[in-house]
């Protein structure tokens, strides 16, 4: 894939957001006494500004790769990368479910899952390594927070609460 | 000297700060060791931490964090040529052909004595230009401040091998990413689109721990592997006194470069390494040697990037506009404390200040005596499997960001930021210009309006004033130079392909 065509995607993609909230500045609350340095004043100078700028980019891009096709030249290409797209997205969903359980589940049997499974989908480290080090790791994070720092963890709900009591 | 008096008593006063120190500068050049996870990270994912300390100790951590940080990128790149922070990238010119060539030990007793020695001497020029600086900035007024502000934001996006254009995006990205919530004059929302939690705005610490920390981990992880050709065999040789003559010039030009760059809103130690890298090279008598392992080619960029550190101070202490991207998270860390830098600072909190002093050049003494027990340690960091290193950061991130608020919208903010983060580095706009803007978008904004309002709406004033219209000018010629730098590398990549597209 062209990377001048990626570009003047992503370029067009931040054009189209900051003119759409350009408009949404334009329905802010205003005051008459600041009249002229109005609640819309820095947020229109931002979006206005960054519209243009990547209007720039997006320009330069669409002529480069048109011009890339006119002449039948390959220019500068990305290699989509479906394993490395699979391996962050699998990370990345994984985050979300930490995410979703921390709250719920509460710090300690979280983590310990979470640090499990990432620990186990990716490459390096001995299986029995991996195994002592996510209890290892949360109890010594827990303590960090509970005894020393005072900052809270969650605790869950339910049933979860009531075991988190057991320790913190 | 009764504040330093009183600074040096309250560091050594208490075994639990100079604990602090000591940890701040091992996990700094821990951090700073491990390719990617930089200085920046380091500080960023302290901060959290921090909330239970007082604001003194919180900026020893932070200080001594980022003087190890910034050494510690020289490791991996002498022993494994890959910079751990983008600050060592010219130490892996000449530093891995040494280590290469059985040198390993003495290009990092190289590294460690230009890093101790600029770092040193940017830290002396912290001491002595923050506050007659602070002084000078009690008389700026707002148009002075959104001077500096745009200066900041052109400097950092000028400078550097990537599109200017893309640079000032990433920076007006952030800018936008501050109006966020009230607005601080009129009071009215802004972009909260009726979410009540985004009514106080985004807060700074989840954004920079997901745009830095997490989509590190998140890109590292799509890389999946890990290094496995590290020179862990190897113990820091200090240089002879003999060797030490042959760098005097070097180390001294470069500590000299490192605290002008640093000392610029916006640009860093990064910036401060090439040039003093190139302009070891041009006074070099032996220029063609550059690149082969050289000693001059490891100290030049080492001395500097150490002593930005301590210029990159000033103008975040004097005038509370940060001096690099690392320092704009460190102020950060300071907001959660209530503290806002500036002039009034060095007259209100004049222990805060002159801690950070003496704990910095504490931190530089430390780091040499690390480096030369440990440096060989720190290298088998880079052998430990990322499948613990990158979930723990992951952990330590939520817990953190968690620990200050206690409140899951925070972490929500951390993810989403780790997501625009990822595009950002994927796209090849700058991280860092992003996260200047964030810093200086509530700077910049207030200045201009209040400056304008004093002015009676009249936009010419602001050039009328001699040290605004300095610093617009700066900053324009900063563009004009980053873009020309632009064209000409365009021309020199366009002229280089020509010959391959005639065969």
């Amino acid at each position: 894939m062209s990377k001048h065509a990626l570009d003047f995607a992503f370029a067009m993609l931040l054009c189209v957001a900051c003119i759409f909230l350009w408009f949404v500045a334009d329905g802010f609350r205003g005051s008459p006494r600041y009249a002229q340095i109005d609640t819309d004043f820095w947020p229109k100078i931002v979006t206005g500004v960054a519209a243009v700028l990547t209007g720039i980019i997006a320009a330069q891009n669409a002529y480069a790769w048109w011009q890339e096709r006119r002449l039948s030249q390959v220019g500068e290409t990305i290699t989509i990368d479906w394993a490395r797209i699979g391996r962050m997205a699998a990370m990345g969903g994984l985050v979300l479910l930490y995410f979703f359980t921390f709250d719920r589940v509460g710090f300690l049997l979280a983590t310990v899952a979470f640090l499990w499974v990432a620990a186990f989908s990716l490459h390096g480290g001995r299986i029995m390594t991996k195994i002592i080090f996510a209890p290892v790791f949360t109890i010594a994070l827990t303590a960090l927070f509970t005894k020393v720092l005072g900052l809270p963890v969650p605790r869950g709900d339910g049933v979860f609460y009531q075991f988190s009591l057991m320790f913190y | 000297m009764e504040a330093y008096l009183e600074a040096f008593a309250f560091i050594f006063g208490s075994p639990v700060n100079i604990a602090f120190i000591v940890f701040s500068v091992l996990w700094g050049i821990a951090f700073g060791s491990v390719p990617g996870l930089t200085g920046i990270v380091g500080v960023a994912l302290l901060i959290p931490f921090t909330y239970a300390f007082s604001p003194e100790q919180s900026l020893l951590l932070l200080g001594g964090v980022y003087v190890g940080a910034t050494f510690g990128g020289s490791i991996s790149a002498i022993l494994f040529n890959t910079p751990g922070s983008p600050e060592a990238a010219c130490t892996a010119l000449d530093g891995y052909p040494m280590a290469r060539n059985g040198q390993g030990g003495k290009a990092l007793g190289i590294a460690l004595a230009s890093s101790a020695i600029g770092g040193i001497f940017g830290t002396l020029v912290l001491m002595l230009l923050a506050p007659p600086m602070a002084q000078l900035a009690l008389a700026f007024g707002p148009a002075e401040y959104f001077a500096l502000a745009i200066l900041g934001i052109s400097a950092i996006a000028s400078i550097g091998s990537g599109s200017v254009l893309k640079g000032l995006v990433a920076g007006l990205i952030g800018l936008g990413v501050a109006t966020v919530g009230l607005d601080p004059i009129t009071g009215f929302e802004r972009y909260t689109f009726d979410n009540l939690m985004l009514l106080t705005g985004i807060s700074f610490v989840p954004v920079i721990i997901g745009t830095f920390a997490l989509a590190e981990v998140l890109s590292r992880v799509s890389e999946g592997s890990t290094p496995t050709n590290v020179i862990t065999n190897v113990s820091t040789k200090l240089p002879t006194r003999e060797e030490m003559g042959e760098v005097k010039g070097t180390l001294a030009r470069s500590s000299v470069i490192g605290s002008i760059i640093g000392a610029l809103p916006g640009v860093g130690a990064t910036t401060a390494a090439f040039i003093s890298y190139s302009e070891a090279v041009r006074w070099s008598k032996r220029p063609e040697k550059f690149g082969t392992g050289v000693p001059e080619g490891i100290a030049a960029p080492e001395a500097a990037n150490n002593s930005a550190v301590g210029g990159s101070m000033i103008p975040l202490l004097a005038l509370g506009i940060p001096g690099s991207a690392t320092t704009a998270v460190m102020l950060g860390g300071l907001t959660i404390h209530g503290i806002v830098p500036g002039p009034l600072l060095m007259e209100n909190n004049t222990l805060l200040v002159y801690t950070v002093f003496i704990s910095m050049m504490l931190a530089n003494i430390l780091m040499l005596i690390f480096g030369i027990r440990a440096a060989r340690y720190f290298a088998l960091i880079l052998t430990i499997p990322y499948a613990y290193v990158g979930p723990a950061i992951v952990v330590m991130c939520i817990t953190g960001v968690y620990g200050l608020n206690a409140n899951m919208f925070d972490i929500a903010v951390m993810l989403s930021f780790g997501l625009i983060g990822v595009l950002l580095r994927v796209m090849s706009y700058p991280v860092a210009s992003f996260i200047i803007g964030l810093v200086l978008g509530p700077i910049a904004e207030t200045s201009l309006r209040q400056g304008l309002m004093i002015t009676q709406f009249d936009y010419s004033e602001f050039l009328m004033r001699p040290i605004a219209a300095t610093l617009l000018t700066l900053s324009a010629a900063s563009l004009v130079y980053g873009l020309y730098g632009q064209w000409k590398r365009s021309r020199g990549s366009s002229g280089g392909s020509s010959p391959e597209a005639a065969e």
